[in-house]
């Protein structure tokens, strides 16, 4: 059986020759063919550079926040993913969470200022953590409710880009396999391994 | 707006083109027989799904202005109304093949615990068929497919001498299948119809998982390719494109004789004429057409003296619940893609352990997205935050365990599809509304669900990530849409006969879900393949024998 490349590379031979007759024999081999090229052509696409939403220093305070939820360790962290522009976009899809995030910041600089005396930005990385570690423990409370909201935001992005996903974790599916192995861990395959 | 019709009276119009209405095209012309479909879209262009598009890549695409193919019919389109409170989420594909086209693939045989339900507990009507009728049409259609499964039946799952090797399990499973072993509980080998070699000239599975985009190289069962294109090529279909069925028309003599449909965009009306009628249009919009063809000899809506049209709606009843296993977290991470969704399968259990339940019926559990997956939501779950909270996530990655119980809700009268006194579509047409809530069987039957995935989990000594008790996802999110215009021996009870026919109108037939007497916890569309086999053999029987 040919491969995937080896029809790809049939039909871009012959569309060099014949353009308008393999414009229809094309189609009708993408549909009879046991495999063709699926991605089709590649897309250009637009970078976002800058927030709509966050004035520049909320943009700030949010690039430390979620940098502080997944921090740049022996990998990239959510600031080399990007994970405040991309809750940027959440924002400026969901009105409903316009409020809760100027509301939010202010807040949050509010309790940076009481306890150190500078605004969230500004602090160390260890009086950061001091500052958000009363509202990661305290779900119910207004600061502890928008520290949960950024979180889960930051989850979600960070986990759906390349880095988060492919970099960090390891993931390295949804590709061509001839064969799929199983697990190859022998040990889990014996019942009696578990008691 | 003048109405198109064309003299021409066709043997046979199908409405529909998913599997129902594809097994019937292709049945019927292989014998001979010509057939025209009224299909609600077009043809999809494989090469054109999203299937080896990343994660990371959609959000890029959809921002550069670029969509995937429209599969899912948007509700903006054609609505639907339900209560208020009492949302049903309803899933349909108006286009060649219909929901084949990215349906889960799981195909599993009905037993006579399924068919013989009724008799034992006494809920409702019986089936009119048993395993021994339908048996030879699941080896036909397993055959014509392509389904993969183990030599490892039960009584509740008869298996197949036709199956394909199943792919080997992900190392979750395998600490699932040794958990579930040890409070008693088998499970099997997945049976699902997806090729894991080549099979009658169809490609086989490259393992990418994206099979919920739709499969670039049509590697599963899907109506439009194993289907359609043979029927096509037999020269005797004619598919017509974005036909939007309204009504069977009915003619003096109280027989079918055609079909009113809306092209699906210029809206313009037309009316094609016909010996017989195939209903596969999927149960929901099927029971909506049936409903609208009212007339003074069916003022009811057609084949519906019984009026058991539109009620006895039966989904099913699914929850999610995931923990991590002890022993996989921290290893290697695995391409956990496999054939998409679970390798194993729990088949129903809850009538030979000898426990006593509160309950009628049963449930059964699929596997789906255990392993390493795209969809992180865990991660919310996973306390704290920084480098901790990150190596806690990571960690988890390779060990997610996922199980995800399916159970029967039972039929009952007041869960209907109702037409009368609704807004009208954009072609004039009333919608469906549809009234459908779970009940104390469900919950009860709910409870025990819970306890018995609690139960797996907790003898894998699984960190259980935190869950609602009691959550059921939410009414419709099965896709399984059964019973709203059921088979049964009783035209006072049923409004179809063994073999599909209408009871009142015999040159109708409904061939999709609405058939089905009862919705057993299993998923439908094998069953529904092999229904429609059986069916329109009898209807080529019945047309060669002059009585239709």
């Amino acid at each position: 059986m040919s491969t995937r490349r080896d029809v790809f590379k049939i039909l871009a031979v012959t569309s060099v020759a014949f353009p308008s007759y393999v414009a229809a024999q094309e189609n009708k081999e993408v549909e009879s063919q046991p495999g063709h090229l699926h991605t089709g052509p590649a897309i250009k696409l637009a970078q976002p550079s800058k927030p709509n939403f966050f004035q520049p220093a909320e943009f700030r305070t949010m690039e430390a926040l979620t940098e502080r939820i997944i921090p740049r360790t022996d990998t990239p962290g959510a600031k080399d993913a990007g994970v405040a522009l991309l809750i940027d976009k959440a924002v400026v899809a969901d009105p409903t969470l316009v409020q809760p995030f100027r509301a939010g910041l202010a807040d949050l600089n509010a309790a940076s200022v009481s306890s150190y005396g500078q605004e969230f930005v500004e602090l160390t990385e260890q009086q950061q953590i001091a500052v958000l570690t009363p509202m990661s423990l305290q779900p119910d409370s207004s600061l502890g409710k928008f520290f949960a909201m950024v979180k889960d935001m930051t989850v979600d992005a960070y986990y759906k880009t390349e880095i988060g996903l492919k970099t960090e974790l390891g993931w390295h599916g949804n590709t061509y396999l001839a064969s799929f192995p199983g697990c190859q861990h022998p040990e889990h395959h014996n019942p009696e391994h578990q008691s | 707006m003048q109405v198109q019709s064309n003299p021409q009276i066709h043997p046979v119009v199908i409405i529909g083109s998913g599997a129902a209405g594809g097994m019937a095209a292709w049945n019927l012309t292989r014998q001979g027989i010509n057939v025209t479909m009224l299909d609600a879209g077009r043809k999809f262009n494989r090469s054109e799904f999203w299937t080896h598009v990343k994660p990371w890549e959609w959000q890029q695409r959809l921002d550069a202005g670029h969509k995937p193919p429209p599969i899912v019919l948007d509700t903006a389109e054609q609505p639907y109304i339900t209560p208020l409170g009492q949302d049903f989420q309803l899933t349909r594909v108006w286009g060649r093949g219909g929901k084949t086209n990215i349906w889960g693939r799981v195909s599993l045989r009905y037993s006579d615990l399924d068919f013989g339900g009724p008799e034992r507990d006494g809920w409702e009507i019986p089936w009119p068929i048993r395993y021994k009728d339908i048996a030879p049409y699941y080896d036909q259609v397993d055959q014509l497919i392509g389904v993969c499964g183990g030599d490892d039946d039960q009584d509740s799952l008869p298996g197949s001498k036709y199956f394909l090797p199943p792919p080997p399990l992900r190392c979750g499973e395998h600490v699932m299948k040794n958990a579930a072993k040890k409070v008693g509980i088998d499970t099997v080998a997945i049976r699902r119809a997806v090729l894991t070699q080549p099979h009658n000239g169809h490609a086989k599975c490259h393992y990418c998982g994206a099979c919920g985009s739709g499969c670039d190289v049509g590697a599963f069962f899907n109506s439009s390719d194993y289907l359609l294109e043979p029927a096509l090529k037999t020269g005797r279909l004619n598919i017509v494109n974005n036909a939007v069925a309204a009504r069977i028309l009915v003619g003096d003599d109280g027989l079918a004789n055609g079909v009113q449909y809306f092209d699906r965009y210029t809206k313009e009306e037309h009316r094609i004429y016909a010996k017989r009628v195939i209903v596969a249009a999927s149960c929901v919009d099927s029971t909506r057409i049936l409903l609208n063809s009212t007339s003074s000899k069916y003022p009811n809506g057609i084949g519906n003296s019984s009026d058991v049209i539109g009620r006895y709606l039966s989904e099913q009843i699914r929850f999610t619940i995931r923990g991590f296993a002890p022993e996989l977290i921290g290893t290697t991470v695995h391409n956990d893609d496999g054939i998409g969704g679970a390798h194993m399968y729990l088949p129903r259990f809850n009538h030979r352990d000898g426990r006593k339940r509160d309950y009628i019926r049963g449930f059964g559990c699929q596997f789906w997205y255990t392993g390493a997956q795209t969809d992180l939501s865990y991660a919310k779950s996973i306390p704290g935050f920084g480098s901790d909270f990150k190596k806690a996530v990571k960690e988890r990655y390779p060990a997610l365990l996922n199980l995800h119980p399916f159970g029967e809700t039972i039929p009952k009268a007041e869960n209907r599809i109702t037409v009368k006194g609704s807004p009208v579509d954009q072609y004039g047409v009333p919608i469906a509304r549809i009234n459908y809530a779970i009940g104390e069987n469900e919950r009860r039957m709910s409870k025990d669900m819970y306890d018995t995935m609690l139960e797996i989990l907790h003898a894998a000594k699984a960190e259980i990530v935190p869950y609602q008790t009691g959550y059921l996802e939410p009414n419709g999110s099965a896709i399984h849409e059964h019973g709203t215009c059921r088979m049964g021996l009783d035209p006072k009870r049923s409004a179809l006969n063994s073999f599909n026919q209408m009871h009142d109108v015999k040159n109708v037939f409904v061939v999709d879900g609405s058939a089905f007497t009862t919705a057993s916890e299993k998923n439908p569309t094998l069953t529904i393949l092999a229904l429609a086999w059986r069916s329109t053999d009898y209807m080529a029987g019945e047309m060669k024998r002059g009585n239709i």
